[in-house]
């Protein structure tokens, strides 16, 4: 094998003067040689910079000198020759297949992060947040319920009076706390909420829908114990946990690429951890209904009536085209809410 | 002033997309492996891939920051978000907390200003930063102040029932924000100055000639174009209303579609006008001994590279991102050229000085990028 040789620029460090210069190996010394430069050190001595792919090779002699080659075959060969070899990270990242195992990797770290990391984490995080800082955001997002979209309710004091009645003796059925309980009315229809902290809101139209059913009083207190549901499970506020999560994330992931993208994604992914807490909250209907010894297939009714009789009537098998279904399915993984079929069929398996 | 006379010497850039894919996987599957500690090694990597990748007559540049001196930055830097993030849920804290981060944020971006300059090289000689923190304090306190008022102002009462602002209020706010419309061309001319002028070759300075009022038309013309699509966009709406009622649906799925690509377009082409406008500005007007550089970056294919990024990147669900970045750095790089007046060898290197990396990091993780 002859000795390995590259040519190369050497650059002094006092000046940007270059020196055309050759790069030889003697024994376990690097010769630097050219016009106006002839140096000898030991090769244990120069600093070798990690190879970055198909930029020139830079080697710093001690002194602060440096020596940059293009001729990169000749200074591989050198530096192999020398018994110097790249550090295991630069041999990974030169590697098709570490990277392609990296990106199922990595893929599968989000994955699991996404499925069980992220709400476990948030869920601690959650719960050591004061009850004041939660108390404080329901306050704050209290403040969005004003007009024009929200109007005082226009229910009767006997109507409210009523409905909180009943509520009341349900929840001390049930051995539950009462939270607070508000009432509004909603321009965009039935609705009912849950804010972080103590209170939760219904709206007028929810119970007038609610009069449509063969047991108005049932259908509400069912809804009124989903939405305490969601309180007892802390769920608004686990929920803003997890979507500042995911949005910090997301800000990290492409926020220099599209805040659009950035802003949309957690949207679209925190809709996952929505769903699995109105499945909760259901359940938690149909306990609060149960104690209190009323039956479930108003609150059913209710929510066939919300999704315009659609779900409902598929459900009773009239009229279930697995198409249909099918579709329904897959715009659920995008919804906030399980697909009422889904909620209608577990209220119904627990109920029963 | 010398007038060059040699041809232009265009910056080129090795770097590829594949190859910076591999290394930006294996960092990013290092930094979750070690819960973020391994970033800072992750970017020093990153950008040595890059430095050493771009080269201007036959020699290379070099990053030379140190991983630990990065990782102790990004620490600081992480409690300074915590910090920000926890700021609004106490009104007093907040507020004192607000005041601290913009009192040292000038100090943040000038130190992390020095840390770029003194890790870089080129020809085994090391660039430098000599700005002080006061010679900007007055324009970023000018800016923080100005918006801050502008912000008390026009934020909505907190009072129950209606928020109710009063024309006093409205007055002051919409004032401060036309003011602060106003001075912001002229602060980011002062910025730009003094990050130019205060930069070093060695012992050699750069220096700066480009004026406010550059900045200002630049700023003008998106206004102007902000304007034009408003009205563009009215017209656009009345058709599509007369349409409507028609109940032409084609015509109304073309429209929507036309609606979104105007509006989301618009958004996306800011970025690709304002860094290759400020990029030509600032390249054209620098100097170096008796060298100059020339830059003939365009706005419309940067802008094209932006939306094709954009979409790949959205369908490959982010792992497009370092094909984007080597895409988008070589647009810009090699529209730069150096228009010598004799040879590179005369510049003089300057003494080993250390610079603390906190300044660096803080300025990363706030995303406040600094033009190339």
């Amino acid at each position: 094998m002859t000795a390995a040789s590259a040519r190369g620029g050497y650059y002094d460090g006092r000046s940007s003067k270059r020196h055309e210069v050759t790069l030889e190996l003697s024994g376990a010394a690097l010769r630097v040689r050219g016009p106006g430069v002839d140096l000898t050190v030991p090769f244990a001595e120069v600093r070798i910079e990690e190879s970055v792919a198909n930029a020139p090779r830079l080697l710093h002699l001690p002194g602060g000198a440096l020596v940059e080659s293009t001729a990169l075959e000749g200074v591989d060969l050198l530096i192999e020759g020398a018994g110097r070899r790249d550090s295991l990270v630069v041999r990974l990242q030169r590697s098709w297949r570490t990277a392609l195992g990296s990106v199922v990797a990595v893929a599968c770290a989000a994955a699991a992060f996404y499925v069980w990391g992220l709400p476990w984490v948030a869920d601690r995080v959650a719960d050591v947040i004061p009850a004041a800082w939660s108390e404080a955001l329901g306050q704050e997002a209290q403040k969005a319920l004003q007009p024009p979209l929200f109007q005082p309710s226009k229910l009767s004091e006997e109507a409210r009076r009523a409905i909180e009645q009943d509520f009341a003796a349900a929840l001390e059925a049930a051995g539950r706390p009462m939270p607070r309980l508000e009432f509004r009315s909603f321009a965009a229809g039935p609705n009912a909420f849950a804010l972080p902290g103590n209170t939760m809101v219904m709206t007028d139209e929810m119970v007038k829908l609610a009069a449509r059913t063969r047991d108005p009083a049932s259908a509400i207190l069912g809804v009124l114990g989903h939405e305490q549901g969601h309180i007892r499970h802390r769920h608004p506020l686990r929920q803003f946990v997890r979507g500042t999560v995911l949005s910090a994330l997301a800000a990290w992931w492409l926020g220099d690429v599209s805040t659009v993208l950035a802003t949309a994604a957690p949207v679209l992914l925190a809709a996952r951890y929505s769903r699995d807490f109105e499945r909760e909250a259901d359940r938690e209907a149909v306990a609060l209904l149960r104690a209190a010894g009323r039956p479930v297939e108003p609150l059913i009714e209710l929510f066939g009536l919300l999704e315009g009789g659609r779900a409902a009537k598929a459900e009773d098998g009239k009229a279930a085209p697995g198409v249909e279904h099918k579709r329904a399915n897959l715009l659920d993984y995008f919804s906030s809410h399980p697909g009422t079929g889904e909620r209608i069929r577990m209220l119904r398996g627990q109920g029963g | 002033m010398t007038q060059s006379q040699q041809a232009p010497v265009p910056l080129s850039f090795t770097g590829s997309g594949p190859e910076y894919f591999r290394i930006w996987i294996v960092n990013l599957l290092l930094t979750i492996v070690t819960f973020g500690i391994y970033s800072a090694w992750a970017k020093v990597r990153r950008l040595k891939y890059f430095y050493q990748n771009t080269q201007l007559a036959g020699a290379s540049f070099n990053y030379h920051g140190e991983p630990l001196a990065i990782f102790k930055g990004r620490l600081l830097a992480l409690g300074l978000l915590v910090a920000w993030n926890l700021a609004p849920l106490d009104r007093v804290w907040g507020m004192a907390i607000w005041i601290v981060l913009a009192a040292i944020w000038p100090w943040i971006i000038v130190r992390s200003m020095h840390f770029k300059r003194r890790n870089s090289s080129y020809r085994n000689v090391r660039f430098r930063f000599d700005g002080r923190t006061r010679d900007v304090y007055l324009p970023f306190a000018l800016l923080l102040g100005v918006s801050f008022i502008s912000a008390l102002a026009l934020y909505p009462g907190s009072e129950a029932g209606m928020p109710r602002m009063s024309t006093a209020k409205i007055a002051v706010g919409v004032i401060s924000a036309l003011l602060l419309l106003a001075v912001t061309p002229h602060f980011h001319f002062v910025i730009q100055q003094f990050f130019a002028a205060r930069t070093l070759f060695g012992e050699t300075r750069f220096r700066y000639s480009a004026r406010a009022w550059d900045f200002y038309k630049i700023y003008l013309l998106l206004g102007l174009m902000l304007v034009g699509r408003t009205l563009a966009f009215g017209i656009l709406f009345g058709v599509g209303s007369s349409l409507f009622k028609q109940g032409g649906w084609i015509a109304i799925l073309v429209l929507s579609i036309a609606f979104v690509v105007f509006f989301y377009g618009f958004v996306l082409f800011i970025g690709p006008y304002f860094q290759v406008r400020i990029q030509n500005l600032i390249w054209n007007n620098i100097r170096l001994g008796g060298h100059r550089f020339e830059s003939r970056a365009r706005v419309w294919p940067l802008f094209r590279i932006t939306v094709v990024n954009l979409i790949l990147i959205a369908l490959t669900l982010g792992f497009f991102r370092p094909f984007a970045v080597i895409r988008t750095l070589r647009y810009r790089l090699e529209s730069v050229s150096l228009l010598p007046a004799g040879d590179l060898d005369s510049f003089v290197g300057s003494a080993e000085a250390a610079v603390a990396a906190f300044g660096a990091e803080a300025v990363d993780l706030f995303d406040f990028d600094l033009a190339l």
